[in-house]
């Protein structure tokens, strides 16, 4: 299955087929989410209406970890067989899950304050997600180290793999951490048991971050694997009116 | 066999750079030291506050100054041929990268390690507890050097300054934080030298002394192409 | 609809936390818009030279 998609003709046409179902889904899958998040979903009986930011905190916090798990498991795919197309996902992955590592600790914040009364507290959950973020700017930093992006892919491989096992010492770490010194205060997801009226809109919710993740991905690598074309097209005809530099593809790599 | 023997001339080497005239060994030592000014100066003379703190901020000041220490472990070595001039004889790099660290770790780690019970008393702390902190500073040590040395690695093929290497090395040194205070604290309040955190330190000393090499020989190898 | 606004009083954060992601959500989605469009007008002058 793997090999099959790593062509990247097949991948291009496969991505050009799926890109206006997933950025549909992603619009669907928003609109319904944000309708039942904000009008049908009922006010929790202890927090109030700011469980609602629930429906944007989870997922964006899911997704943070899951596409860092993504970039690892691009970076390991791209390790053993050697696949560009795999490098590419994961430089592409990068930025977003940066961005939703970022939401999950702003929406956190926000989130905080009126439940607990403080923007930032240095329990398990929170700390852990600032340490991720660290680390997806340094994998980020490691992609615009150098300008041959052959060279960075190598690096941010063994970067992004390193990563993958500080996660788990990083979660459990903190955890320990958390029951030596600060049992309380752990984030709690509306109680002990999320009533199903407030199931469906952090699915739908999730489901739509999702969406928006593959469809950033398929995109992002498309585009590359275009820009590349072109640059190879340039080349083997170079008495061709030069056009202006793909900057793009410079200063991204 | 010469593997072996290169590690030995290379951690000889490293001393021999390390203890002439000008040599690095007291780096750390000094920034120790002056860390431990600053706090006080900082914080105020009041022992009530320092003592308790204490075994923090000597942590702290250790996995700053073993950062500084190991920034640029590698780079003179690639700058002037002898990483290359090793492979080019077949040395094992993982060997080369636990000799550099053996060399770093005796040579500008252990003299702050053996200041530390200085440090603590001055912070207000009694002469058997601050032993006991230094003994766990002793055994966290080694993971906080192989973590940066992975890091000063990556840096030495990346070249981005320091800020890759405190980024990439924050993952572990943050754990090894955490346990070792953890294990540091333990001994203060319940006056046991063996506690849980302690063993969880000696697993990430274990596990680091396996993967830390394998990885920064891995980023010196792709640092050489 | 003030009282849909104010969120049982706790509006501002929630106003907030949406916001801002919804911000950083169509930030990514308009420069990857961007991205696309400014490539096909170069893959169209390219193809239109061969």
């Amino acid at each position: 299955m793997l090999s099959y998609f790593s062509n990247p003709i097949r991948f291009k046409n496969l991505a050009m087929r799926l890109e206006p179902v997933v950025i549909a889904l992603t619009a669907t899958l928003l609109c319904a989410g944000l309708l039942f998040g904000l009008v049908f979903s009922p006010a929790d009986y202890q927090q109030g209406d700011t469980v609602r930011l629930m429906y944007i905190h989870v997922p964006a916090a899911t997704l943070a970890l899951g596409v860092y798990v993504f970039i690892a498991f691009m970076s390991a795919i791209a390790f053993v067989w050697r696949h560009t197309l795999a490098d590419l996902a994961a430089r592409r992955a990068a930025p977003i899950g940066a961005a939703f590592t970022f939401l999950a600790l702003f929406t956190g914040a926000v989130w905080g304050k009126p439940t607990w009364g403080a923007w930032w507290v240095w329990d398990a959950r929170l700390t852990s997600m600032l340490v991720l973020l660290f680390i997806y700017l340094g994998y980020i930093a490691v992609w615009r180290s150098s300008h041959d992006p052959m060279r960075s892919a190598k690096f941010a491989r063994i970067v992004a793999l390193v990563g993958l096992i500080n996660i788990p010492i990083i979660k459990f770490s903190v955890d320990w951490w958390n029951s030596l010194h600060q049992p309380a205060s752990l984030l709690k997801a509306g109680g002990p048991s999320i009533h199903p009226s407030m199931l469906t809109p952090l699915f739908l919710m999730m489901a739509a971050y999702g969406c928006l993740f593959a469809w950033l991905v398929l995109t992002g690598v498309r585009l590359d694997l275009e820009k590349a074309q072109i640059r190879r097209k340039r080349e083997r005809a170079p008495s061709r009116p030069v056009i202006a530099p793909i900057e793009g593809a410079h200063s991204n790599g | 066999m010469n593997d072996l023997s290169n590690m030995v001339a290379l951690i000889d080497r490293d001393f021999k750079l390390a203890f002439r005239l000008g040599g690095g060994w007291f780096h750390g030592l000094l920034f120790f030291a002056i860390f431990v000014g600053f706090t006080a100066f900082a914080m105020g003379p009041e022992k009530s506050v320092l003592a308790p703190l204490a075994p923090a901020l000597v942590w702290l000041a250790a996995a700053l100054s073993v950062q500084l220490a190991s920034a640029d472990l590698f780079q003179s070595d690639m700058d002037d041929g002898t990483v290359q001039v090793l492979t080019a004889e077949g040395q094992s790099l993982p060997l080369y990268v636990i000799a550099k660290c053996i060399a770093l770790w005796t040579s500008a780690i252990v003299p702050f390690v053996v200041a530390t019970p200085l440090f603590l008393m001055m912070y207000g702390l009694d002469a058997a507890a601050s032993l006991k902190v230094a003994f766990i500073i002793l055994i966290g040590s080694p993971p906080l050097a192989l973590a940066s040395l992975s890091a000063a690695a990556l840096n030495a093929g990346i070249r981005s300054g320091g800020l890759l290497t405190s980024a990439l090395s924050a993952p572990i040194t943050i754990p090894v934080l955490i346990f070792g205070v953890g294990a540091s604290m333990a001994t203060l309040d319940a006056d046991r030298l063996f506690s849980p955190e302690l063993s969880v330190l000696v697993a990430i000393c274990l596990l680091l002394f396996v993967a830390a090499p394998t990885f920064a020989a891995l980023s010196l190898r792709l640092a050489l192409e | 609809m003030v009282e849909f606004l104010s969120m049982g009083g706790h509006g501002g954060y929630i106003w907030a936390g949406y916001g801002v992601s919804a911000l950083i959500l169509t930030a990514l989605i308009i420069n990857r818009y961007g991205e696309l469009r400014e490539h096909k007008k170069r893959s169209m002058i390219i193809d239109g030279e061969a």
